[in-house]
């Protein structure tokens, strides 16, 4: 059932922003490392002990905009194009459970996710080559650099998929989302945003901690995804 | 016996103090098309998103196909195609791409796009985005995906609203050709009468929440007696005349009016006048019209 959801979203995003954004993400970070290495190339050789600290120190500060921010996109435009056709109440009257429907936007929303940092990767890899940084490409760390901050991302996903299916007006998820991204990290280290920052696979003191950050975002991510779907699950449908 | 597809027990909803719907006894039996009929706001639409599970009742019950909704909702969904109120749809993808996401959901065969398609008559249109649709077409893609399922029960929440004369007849004669061709049972709700006479077997007529009438046309029209109407010179002084003798009477500008009568009470009230030298011109039953005893019972104590 979940894999006949999931053929039916996948010809719901023709035509949608969400293939565009989908390429335009990963291209986008690499173009910001590129001006980022570009123009400061040099002083990171002073900053940091080594090439490969540099780049993981670079990446962090952008995937950390830039992956809650693809999250709240994603969750906006998969929960948006719901809301303009009023087509919840009529997946709602098929027979199918509500759960299933809430999974048929998450599994998705977590694919993408998913599918964004896999191509970041050789994104990265292209990087260490283009600024000419010392030794072969460091797979192994680039795979993590993206892909924990990507998974610990989880519970940001469930929030901003609740808020998005919950709220008609996708200027709110979005507000939140975004507000997320600026404030919440740098208020508490607790806080859902904070995480994809925590879980950085390098020993820069601080917050970070990928061994005790990665299953806590996971957990937290799972547990927030199951309180979402079973107030939507509750719900009566407009 | 024919078997019964919707029955609801005392069903009810409240949205906070309001009392939306109430006690009603909703009866469908197999192959009928039954008229849901009743003002705007009388309780259609929360009636139907409760047969469809869309919202809870707040008291009784309901059972579709004589099982329990509550209980068995996904195998009763399976058999039932619905349109509720405005139409569901996709604007960035085409009509048959609409057509298809349901059908990936659903898990029927290609060949049943198709099929719907030329049923609503969108085959023309079906590589158009359904954002350049207009409303009309917009139902009829909304009734294909309902019927895409071959459910045996279909409900329509006013299927015409928003359309032209010629796309309400339209409309019209698809639906009344459902049970025939395809042996399905259709619940359609409007707030006119005129629609629902002419393609509905049976009515049931909700005001206020409540189910004031359920039953066939006919039975509808045999509701109200017809009447009696006098055409009398001087009617003013006859009436007086009459209502002195105990009948009760009312002066209208084309004559006088009494309840219906028996043939000796009408011969009677005939003779009283000739004898009183009133010249009587005519005497007639006069029948309700449909739309006048629809006004009539949905008016009835409308105002406090
Ligand atoms: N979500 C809601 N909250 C409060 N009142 C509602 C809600 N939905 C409907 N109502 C009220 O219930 C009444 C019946 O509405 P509805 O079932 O839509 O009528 P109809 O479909 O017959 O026009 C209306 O008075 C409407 O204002
Ligand atoms: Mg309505």
């Amino acid at each position: 059932m979940i894999l006949r959801l999931l053929g039916a979203e996948r010809l719901k995003m023709k035509r949608t922003w969400i293939i565009a954004l989908l390429i335009l993400g990963p291209i986008g970070i690499m173009g910001c490392m590129m001006i980022n290495f570009g123009l400061r190339g040099d002083y990171f050789v002073r900053k940091y002990p080594d090439d490969l600290t540099s780049l993981v120190m670079e990446s962090r500060m952008l995937l950390y905009l830039a992956i809650p921010l693809a999250g709240t996109l994603f969750a906006s435009l998969l929960a948006g194009m719901e809301h303009q056709g009023s087509t919840w109440k009529y997946l709602f009257t098929l027979p199918v459970s509500r759960f299933q429907i809430y999974l048929g936007k998450a599994i998705p929303l977590f694919l993408l996710m998913t599918i964004c940092a896999g191509l970041t990767v050789p994104a990265l890899g292209f990087l260490w080559v283009w600024a000419d940084l010392s030794g072969t490409i460091p797979w192994e760390m680039i795979i993590k650099s993206v892909l924990y901050p990507t998974l610990a991302s989880l519970p940001v996903l469930a929030l901003q998929l609740y808020f998005s299916i919950q709220w008609d007006n996708q200027a709110w998820p979005l507000t939140i989302g975004i507000a997320g991204i600026l404030i919440a990290g740098g208020i508490s280290k607790w806080l859902p945003w904070a995480y994809i920052r925590n879980v950085m696979p390098l020993d820069i003191g601080g917050d970070n901690d990928p061994h005790f950050w990665l299953p806590f975002a996971i957990c937290q991510g799972v547990i927030l995804l199951l309180i979402g779907a079973t107030i939507i699950m509750r719900r009566e449908v407009r | 016996m024919t078997k019964t597809v919707v029955q609801t027990t005392q069903l009810t909803r409240r949205y906070g103090k309001t009392t939306v719907v109430q006690n009603v006894n909703l009866n469908i039996k197999q192959g009928e098309i039954y008229g849901f009929l009743g003002p705007n706001g009388a309780g259609k639409t929360t009636t139907i998103r409760m047969l469809l599970g869309l919202i809870r009742p707040s008291e009784g019950e309901i059972q579709l196909f004589g099982k329990d909704l509550h209980k068995e909702r996904k195998s009763i969904l399976k058999r039932v195609g619905s349109l509720v109120e405005s139409p569901s749809y996709y604007g960035h993808l085409t009509g048959k791409e609409n057509l298809e996401v349901a059908r990936r959901i659903l898990g029927v065969p290609s060949k049943r796009v198709d099929e719907v398609l030329e049923m609503v008559r969108l085959t023309q249109a079906a590589h158009k985005k359904v954002k350049q649709y207009s409303l009309g077409m917009k139902q009829r893609l909304g009734i294909a995906t309902a019927l895409l399922g071959k459910p045996e029960l279909l409900i329509l929440d006013e299927p015409t609203n928003g359309l032209d004369p010629s796309g309400i007849q339209e409309m019209r004669e698809f639906i009344k050709e459902l049970p025939r061709e395809h042996g399905m049972s259709v619940l359609v709700s409007s707030h006119l009468l005129s629609e629902i006479e002419q393609m509905a077997t049976q009515v049931g007529i909700i005001r206020n929440g409540k189910m004031i009438f359920q039953g066939s046309i006919t039975s509808l029209q045999e509701q109200s007696r017809p009447r009696m109407r006098f055409g009398v010179g001087d009617a003013n002084v006859a009436a007086q005349l009459l209502a002195s003798e105990g009948l009760s009477v009312s002066v209208e500008e084309d004559g006088i009016w009494t309840e219906s009568l028996s043939q000796q009470e009408t011969a009677h009230i005939v003779e009283h006048l000739v004898t009183h030298r009133f010249s009587v011109y005519r005497v007639e039953e006069v029948k309700q019209s449909l739309e006048e005893i629809f006004l009539g019972l949905t008016e009835e104590g409308e105002t406090p």
